[in-house]
């Protein structure tokens, strides 16, 4: 009967000290192994894959998926999900262009990136505002806003396209742009995953976030503030993918009404491959920045190999159901409570000898 | 133990005066007076619904009173939520304590109340001030451990924990041992009472008295509504506790049981679960009642579960009748004459949501159905009103809802959904668990009487005195293997030892 003692938690490593008991799970090992493997042999088998352009396209892609998915994965946390940031990102993407175009001189980048966050965060706040003032369950609500926010980005763009030569040069050169050496899409990224991961981690938003995902009700009993963070939680991740949106105009160029469609299921996918449980309580920015590497990558790879786009779709779905499936089987493992083996009555007096009782053995410890 | 003398000269921490609380037409409060004191533990006793747990609501600002006041520190408060009350000083733990699973210890007891500096979570401070609170209440727990890797027990002192740090000065433990071994009860007590020598004041919440005698100074019984008495604990005896909660002799809590056990109905060998149960065998007899003794995590669920088919084991074989059984599903088992009693009653015995009669008659509404499949309502009813009549149901209407009925009441209607499937093999799981002192000697003695009409029993119960009492045969559960098996009346501590496994040969 080793398999329940040996379930006692090991002395915690320093790291764990700094970034908490769920830092750097096993699972999160493996996700980064299976990149490196993939990586590796897509290098060596495809000879398309290892050319710079493809690596720096690649990576800008992943970037870009990751800083969406950073901001579901917030929501995905707290036990809700947000299921309309793909049209919030569209509507931002083309806003956000077609308005720089007009703003010259230094004064672009600024009005660029704080309008993308604003306008990201106010559709996302309309979100919260379904949620709360209907009492809607997030997934419901926000199933509405997609359609609604995807409305809004057929009417805005008025069957019209953005096209890059109308997009300001510092975004459309955005793409190309390095900053020591690496793609400022990349640095993007990393910012918000260190800055949402600050947050989540050291902050009291991000550890409600964290109670109302791991147990609601008591986290209501608690007194945690759940209509306040149900608004935060929500404009954060519309902001997050209004942000998505500024990055998209200079990836892609051309932004018309369907830009950002195919990017809801992705970002959900890239949080709960990466590691963030779909049930709430656990998960971090960090991993769905994995979740990102590994889809972009495969993303990537079948776009290479030429293999039809609906094979891109599909193992998108495969991918999130083998990851919900591991995580099922691996939590049930490991959430069995470990009922520590009562050994009663020590008190008792002098042991007698047990007639019958007695056929059991030393063996059983 | 301190003496009720001194603690008289104290000034309450909390004085109840007068409390009424109305719940429709139903009054479950008729004016309540209760003083806590600082530094004392109180049993708080009386059957389901007498009106306990909306008392310690009230206390803990769940509901508010009709009527009366609350005083604390001799000052009137009004508790208008659980917030208000755990400023007051005033926290409750519960059966099932409200953890988070995915958070480790440390912030599972600041929960809410994070150290902060400069604005940002203090994770050191935590992390100290969780090991300080731990080392001063004897507690040993890694602080950095995720809560999910925990039992109940830690789980509940990682309630308490949260209490203390919250600046608790009134504890309210409801039913906290029920789902405790042994063991995990004694280190318990011993933490309340070192709560108590630091001027705590502990209102203990229990059905089982000799748990209360052993560690309440006082004791306060409540039967509809009305304080019925109030005294100190040494005062009391069992029986009279018992008398004071029911109002009525309940005569003997168990019955009496026949020992007429006939041909084997059940045979089971080498059955075994890795990591659950192993190598189990044994038969069943028909009109004997087996008990399964056994502390907590023993296996004994895990084994009814892969005889009923829910979790099948791996190897080993059944015959019932001598005709080989496989447990493949519940189903099956059900046409083979078994009836399961899950130790989660409400979880996994009921509908709740649903009324009464559609619960009992649940396991036979195939047989409801004509030929055609139509259900005939008027049958169920006919049906479920002999079998209310048969479990002594003790229901307003027939067709309330289920989850309106106390606990003991619900047991019946499983035990009458059970009854229903003519069972030749009864399996209970817990049959007594959090049922009022009334009820759990009716539904023990409907028990008796099936055994006594042929039926073979098996009686699963974490309750010594329970399972002693209520056995023919006794078989011992430690570590997932039979290590024992005994003929009734057996000596309690023999079946402890063995449980336990203080017991063994050639040491």
């Amino acid at each position: 009967m080793s398999t329940v003692s040996s379930l006692t938690p090991a002395p915690a490593s320093a790291l764990k000290r700094v970034f908490g008991s769920g830092f750097f799970k096993r699972s999160d090992t493996s996700l980064l192994v299976l990149i490196v493997v993939v990586t590796a042999v897509a290098a060596a088998t495809l000879g398309d894959f290892r050319t710079i352009s493809n690596f720096s396209n690649l990576l800008n892609t992943v970037a870009l998926i990751a800083i969406v998915a950073i901001g579901e994965a917030v929501t995905i946390i707290a036990r809700q999900i947000d299921l309309s940031v793909g049209a919030i990102l569209g509507i931002c993407a083309y806003l956000v262009g077609e308005t720089t175009h007009h703003i010259s001189g230094p004064l672009g980048p600024v009005v660029g990136v704080a309008m993308s966050l604003a306008l990201g965060g106010v559709l996302g706040l309309g979100n919260a505002l379904l949620i709360d003032a209907l009492k809607m369950p997030a997934i419901i609500a926000t199933l509405a806003t997609l359609s609604i926010y995807t409305g809004v980005q057929i009417f805005v763009n008025n069957g019209s396209q953005l096209y890059l030569t109308q997009v300001p040069k510092w975004l459309s050169g955005l793409r190309g742009a390095t900053w020591f050496g690496i793609s400022t899409f990349i640095w993007v990224a990393v910012i918000c995953m260190l800055v949402v991961g600050f947050i989540l981690r050291r902050t009291r938003f991000g550890r409600d976030v964290y109670a109302l995902g791991s147990n609601p009700e008591a986290a209501i009993y608690l007194g945690v503030k759940v209509r306040l963070r149900t608004y935060q939680l929500f404009a954060l991740c519309g902001a997050m993918a209004g942000l998505g949106g500024l990055l998209y105009v200079s990836q892609f160029g051309n932004v018309d009404a369907t830009a950002g469609s195919g990017m809801n299921l992705t970002v959900i996918a890239a949080a709960v491959v990466g590691g963030v449980s779909l049930f709430g309580g656990s998960g971090n920015a960090y991993n769905a920045v994995l979740g990102a590497l590994l889809l972009g990558e495969i993303q990537n790879i079948l776009e290479l190999t030429r293999i039809s786009v609906f094979a891109e779709q599909t193992l998108q779905g495969v991918a999130i159901v083998v990851a919900v499936a591991v995580y099922a089987v691996v939590s049930r493992r490991l959430r069995r409570p470990v009922r520590r083996e009562a050994m009663a009555v020590a008190t008792m007096g002098a042991a007698t000898p047990l007639a019958g009782a007695t056929s059991e053995g030393g063996s059983h410890e | 133990m301190t003496t009720s003398n001194e603690s008289k000269t104290m000034t309450p921490v909390v004085e109840l005066r007068g409390i009424q609380r109305s719940f429709g037409g139903l009054q479950a409060l008729k004016g309540v007076n209760l003083d806590l004191l600082p530094g004392e533990i109180v049993g708080l006793l009386g059957e389901n619904g007498a009106g306990k747990s909306t008392l310690v609501k009230i206390l803990t600002g769940v509901l508010e009173p009709d009527g009366g006041q609350i005083l604390v520190d001799g000052t009137v408060q009004r508790i208008a939520n659980p917030r208000v009350a755990r400023d007051l000083g005033i926290s409750a733990t519960y059966q099932e304590p409200a953890v988070f699973p995915d958070l480790d210890v440390a912030e599972n007891v600041f929960a809410g109340r994070q150290p902060m500096r400069k604005g940002v979570v203090d994770w050191a401070e935590m992390y100290r001030r969780a090991t300080e609170i731990f080392e001063e209440i004897g507690i040993e727990l890694d602080v950095h451990a995720p809560v999910y890797q925990l039992g109940i027990a830690d789980r509940q002192l990682i309630e308490i924990a949260k209490s203390l740090v919250s600046g608790a000065r009134v504890l309210i433990l409801d039913e906290p041992t029920s789902v405790l071994s042994n063991r995990e009860v004694d280190s318990l007590f011993e933490l309340l009472r070192s709560l108590r020598g630091r001027g705590i004041s502990l209102v203990f919440v229990s059905h089982k008295l000799d748990e209360v005698t052993a560690l309440t100074d006082r004791v306060v019984v409540l039967r509809d509504g009305v304080l019925i008495t109030e005294r100190p604990t040494a005062e009391l005896t069992i029986p009279e506790m018992v008398r004071m909660m029911c109002g009525r002799d309940v005569g003997d809590l168990y019955p009496e049981i026949t020992r007429n056990s006939g041909e084997v109905i059940m045979e089971v060998k080498d059955l075994t679960r890795p990591g659950y149960f192993q190598n189990v065998s044994f038969v069943l007899r028909r009109g004997e009642i087996l008990g399964l003794a056994g502390l907590v995590g023993a296996g004994r669920t895990e084994l009814a579960e892969a005889i009923f088919g829910i979790t099948p084991a791996e190897s080993g074989s059944i015959t019932i009748e001598g005709h080989p059984y496989t447990a493949q599903s519940p189903r099956h088992a059900i046409r083979c004459g078994i009836a399961y009693l899950p130790e989660d009653r409400l979880g996994n015995g009921l509908v709740s949501g649903m009324r009464v009669p559609l619960n009992m008659t649940m396991s036979v509404w195939g047989s409801i159905a004509n030929r055609f499949g139509r259900f005939r309502t008027r049958v169920m009813y006919r049906q479920a009103s002999d079998l209310a009549e048969r479990v002594q149901l003790q229901a307003g209407r027939l067709d309330q809802l289920t989850s309106s009925l106390s606990g003991g009441n619900q047991q019946k209607v499983v035990l009458g959904k059970w009854l229903a499937t003519e069972p030749r093999i009864l399996i209970l799981d817990e049959p007594t668990h959090g049922i009022d002192v009334g009820t759990k000697a009716e539904v023990l003695g409907m028990v008796a009487e099936l055994a006594k009409s042929g039926v073979a029993v098996i009686i699963i119960s974490s309750e010594l005195e329970e399972v002693r009492a209520m056995s023919t045969r006794l078989l011992v559960m430690r570590e997932g293997s039979v290590v024992a098996e005994f003929a009734t009346p057996i000596d309690s501590h023999l079946i402890l030892e063995a449980a336990s496994g203080v017991v063994k040969v050639g040491q």
